[in-house]
């Protein structure tokens, strides 16, 4: 199924949100759509495909929700919107969102300033933050046009850095403009075959790796997530091929970082995946329960696809800086030989790498 | 506020094939049976006449009546609803059950009959259904209840006895309903000869429904397996040794590579040749990276001994073997 841009049935907007520039600019896009003011979120109608506009009254930024018993890489999160209509099988986002809409904060210079006062606060101190975690970071930009203003907020910014986060081809709203070298685009990429019945709402691998190769040619630093990887039959010649994908359209010098990371999710999510989503086979796999009480593949599968993909990686280009999301210092060592051994030392590797 | 007038009705103008108000499942007669025997009818079945003004429908009392069937009396003294002011079915049906539940408490399977006519029947929605019986039915609020309620009614009435007779748990009932009646029947027979218990229900139908949606076969052919029926069909073993046979040939089906692991756990362990009262136990699952050794000891004496075994393996290549487990697919 091609990739189709989100177009709400229904706009909902909060009484506090409605006179916000961005509320404008969104029905002034949207202005064939029907919207109704309402008090509070309880009055929205769920059978609609919703886009709610409100104003976000908790701190837009947070530290990412990484356990301390997997070595994170201290990422910080912005919730500027709250959900994803791309809709993959293994999203989390289907069980740790109660609502079933997409939710767009629109008092961004309240970010602005927060983000401000917290990097003037503390200039010793370096954030690398993003907007991927409950969201898509580009997939709602047709008509929020918030990552051009954040990649331009972020352009001057000294001690900080953005990465946006995507499976999407929109790109334009920021090719054009100045960024600074302070923010990374990232794709999350998977085999074609995971793509078509996992993440089948989604833009092909070729299309998002043409994506970032306009990205690269912008002079942006890309990110790639190969996360999460799925442990299928022919798993490996598939996600090897992907590798050599990758590199027909990127350059290597130009990846910042390569992130590998293995399905994983909270236990309660399986029966969400197979009721929503009945013919994936994810959940099938020989998932355990993890330290962290989330359902990972038995260690030893992640560790032999960490390695082989350590390996075929570093044979395209030695200098690619390759890690693993929230894994076990001991996975690290065995798949990559070497560990940071603690998140720490992770964050430190990573802040250098854009500084 | 529903009338009523006593008469004296013959048993055979009433219509048992009409069940339009009844869920009574399995009605059991022998006790009503004695008591009608020593001291009467107490309390007179609750009667409905039919639209055709001769025969009569039960609103409560299917036992009573079948009881003085079996007795072979012919007439009964009942309470005939006075339909001089209409009284809808809905009224009637609910009225069978507030009358019941004045002497007895349902079982599972009745329950699911009145919820399963409640909404076909009587057409409720479930919210309905949920806020005007569930309070009746002891049943709590919630959608899920009513959905394995809602199905149950349609299972077999051999797995419904079970149901009712607590073989199984309503939840295992409702996840029966989801299988094809081949699988279905083949599972209710595997629980049957291993005398699973509920937890093991709810283990071994994972594991089976697991190995069937990823391989794409029926779960009833998982079960007749040679590697299954050889074991189920030996008559040297109890059902106690039975079970943990086929578990095991299940998990390996499920989770070929940690019980590999299990295995190979197993197999050093044995090289350690360790005492019994020092127990090595994995990384739970193998995720950790960190062995368990756990001592028993009365006295100095045996912690001295458990410690100079303990130096003895220290050096040993099969403890470097454990370091190996996590790396080799």
């Amino acid at each position: 199924m091609p990739y189709k841009l989100f177009t709400p049935d229904h706009i909902y907007i909060t009484s506090d949100a409605i006179d916000y520039p961005v509320t404008k600019q969104i029905l002034s896009t949207f202005h064939n759509v029907k919207y109704t003011c309402v008090d509070d979120e309880n009055s929205i109608d769920r059978s609609y495909t919703v886009l709610l506009l409100t104003k976000q009254r908790a701190d837009f930024y947070k530290n990412c929700p990484g356990t301390k018993k997997y070595i994170c890489c201290g990422y910080q999160i912005l919730n500027l919107i709250n959900n994803c209509e791309i809709g993959c099988t293994y999203c989390i986002l289907q069980g740790y969102l109660d609502e079933p809409y997409i939710t767009v904060f629109v008092n961004i210079d309240d970010l602005f300033q927060e983000l401000s006062v917290l990097f003037n606060g503390d200039k010793n101190r370096y954030f690398r933050i993003g907007t991927g975690e409950l969201a898509d970071s580009l997939s709602t930009d047709h008509f929020t046009g918030y990552a051009r203003m954040l990649v331009e907020f972020f352009s001057d910014k000294r001690n900080a850095m953005l990465e946006l986060k995507t499976k999407t081809t929109q790109i334009d709203n920021i090719l054009n403009i100045r960024h600074g070298g302070r923010t990374v685009v990232s794709w999350s990429l998977n085999t074609p075959r995971m793509i078509a019945s996992e993440e089948s709402n989604a833009p092909t691998l070729d299309e998002r790796l043409l994506a970032a190769k306009r990205c690269q040619d912008a002079g942006y630093r890309i990110g790639l997530h190969f996360d999460p990887m799925i442990y299928y039959p022919n798993w490996e010649a598939e996600y090897k091929e992907v590798i050599d994908r990758v590199f027909e359209f990127l350059e290597p010098g130009h990846i910042i970082w390569i992130s590998l990371g293995a399905l994983r999710y909270p236990p309660y999510l399986e029966d969400i995946i197979r009721e929503r989503h009945p013919n994936s086979k994810i959940t099938y796999g020989e998932l355990v329960t993890g330290i962290d009480n989330k359902m990972r593949y038995v260690k030893t599968i992640r560790i032999e696809m960490f390695r082989k993909m350590y390996q075929w990686l570093k044979k395209k280009d030695p200098n690619l800086f390759i890690y693993c999301c929230m894994e076990h210092s001991d996975v690290w060592k065995r798949s990559f030989g070497w560990t940071p051994g603690n998140s720490l030392t992770l964050k430190n590797m990573m802040d250098e790498l854009i500084q | 506020m529903i009338n009523f007038y006593e008469d004296d009705i013959k048993l055979t103008d009433i219509d048992l094939k009409d069940e339009t108000y009844l869920f009574s499942f399995e009605p059991r007669i022998t006790e009503i049976i004695h008591s009608i025997q020593e001291i009467g009818l107490i309390n007179p079945p609750i009667l409905v006449k039919k639209p055709d003004g001769f025969n009569y429908i039960i609103i409560s009392g299917l036992k009573r009546v079948l009881a003085l069937m079996h007795l072979k009396t012919q007439w009964v003294r009942a309470r005939i609803i006075d339909q001089q002011r209409f009284v809808p079915a809905l009224s009637l049906f609910r009225l069978g059950i507030l009358e019941n539940l004045g002497t007895r408490q349902f079982n599972v399977v009745e329950k699911s009959i009145i919820i399963r006519k409640l909404h076909d029947q009587f057409g409720l929605k479930d919210q309905e259904i949920i806020e005007g019986y569930f309070d009746l039915l002891n049943l709590g609020n919630n959608q899920r209840v009513l959905q394995t309620y809602l199905q149950i009614n349609k299972l077999e009435d051999n797995i419904k006895i079970a149901i009712h007779d607590d073989l199984i748990s309503p939840e295992m009932g409702y996840h029966l309903t989801k299988l094809d009646p081949d699988d279905r029947n083949s599972f209710f027979q595997f629980i049957l000869q291993l005398k699973l218990g509920k937890n093991r229900q709810k283990e071994f139908i994972k594991l089976l429904d697991d190995i069937s949606k990823r391989d794409q076969i029926k779960m009833a052919r998982i079960i007749e397996d040679d590697s299954i029926r050889s074991i189920l069909s030996r008559e040297d073993l109890g059902v106690g040794l039975k079970l943990p046979m086929i578990r095991q040939i299940l998990r390996r089906k499920r989770y070929p590579i940690l019980t590999n692991l299990e295995e190979r756990f197993s197999t050093i362990r044995k090289k350690l040749r360790l005492p019994p009262k020092i127990q090595i136990r994995p990384p739970e699952n193998f995720e950790g990276d960190t062995y368990h050794i756990e001592l028993n000891f009365k006295n100095q004496q045996e912690f001295a001994e458990q410690v100079r075994v303990l130096n003895s393996i220290a050096d040993s290549q099969t403890l470097n073997e454990l370091d190996e487990l996590a790396d080799a697919l």
